[in-house]
């Protein structure tokens, strides 16, 4: 397997099947009981390192997925294909931002 | 292909790639705006203000259309990536029906245990 796009695909399989795990945990952390998301109990978590390790393995994970099959989804228009380095420069900035800003929040809070 | 390309599929194959491309969509737009949501935390007044809107029974329809989505996208991943490894290519359609009821019971579940979880 060379090149880049098999890569890509190779990764967006990896990380679709690690979102599974890792938003349904997520999604019971956040939504199983009243209180979860009441200000105190969002703090009291984002205090913790391994919440912190968690959120940030999946802001890297989804933040990856998403955009990655945003380019795919815009690469595989006609007009996406023929600004091919534009779509997949344009898309990896708005990803990093993400994910940069993603952390910036995780670890200042 | 356009975009009008993704509806001209009438196979329950075309039909399940076409909402898979949607959904994937629905869900970057959440993305971000979760992400934004989340700067709220930065005040305590305005992430409250936020949640009494968005944690509410007035606002549960959006959030199990998003479990909708997101249970959608993430079986029917699963289920392309089965078929991508090249297994049970010969039993597709049975595949298709049993992810299908999947979706269906986890959106279910997911919504419930969501709406039991906003009290009264």
């Amino acid at each position: 397997m060379r090149g880049f796009e098999p890569l890509a695909w190779l990764f967006q399989v990896i990380t679709g099947i690690l979102m599974v795990f890792l938003i349904t945990v997520h999604f019971l952390v956040t939504h199983s009981a009243h209180n979860l998301l009441s200000y105190e109990s969002v703090i009291e978590r984002l205090s913790r390192l391994d919440y912190r390790l968690f959120y940030a393995l999946l802001l890297f994970v989804v933040s990856f997925h998403a955009f990655n099959g945003l380019r795919a989804v815009i690469l595989d228009t006609e007009g996406g294909m023929r600004r091919k380095k534009l779509v997949n420069a344009s898309v990896a900035l708005v990803a990093v931002i993400m994910i940069a800003y993603g952390l910036f929040l995780l670890f200042k809070l | 292909m356009r975009f009008l390309g993704w509806f001209k599929y009438r196979s329950p194959f075309g039909i399940a790639f076409m909402f898979q491309r949607i959904t994937g969509l629905i869900l970057v737009f959440y993305l971000c705006l979760h992400l934004a949501f989340l700067t709220s935390l930065q005040e305590r007044e305005l992430y409250e203000h936020f949640t009494s809107i968005t944690v509410s029974k007035q606002f549960f329809i959006f959030d199990s259309l998003l479990i909708l989505c997101g249970v959608f996208h993430g079986l029917n991943g699963i289920r392309i990536i089965i078929h991508e490894f090249g297994y049970a290519h010969e039993h597709r359609k049975a595949i298709l029906v049993i992810f299908a009821v999947l979706i269906l019971f986890a959106w279910l579940y997911g919504s419930y245990i969501m709406y039991m979880a906003l009290g009264d």
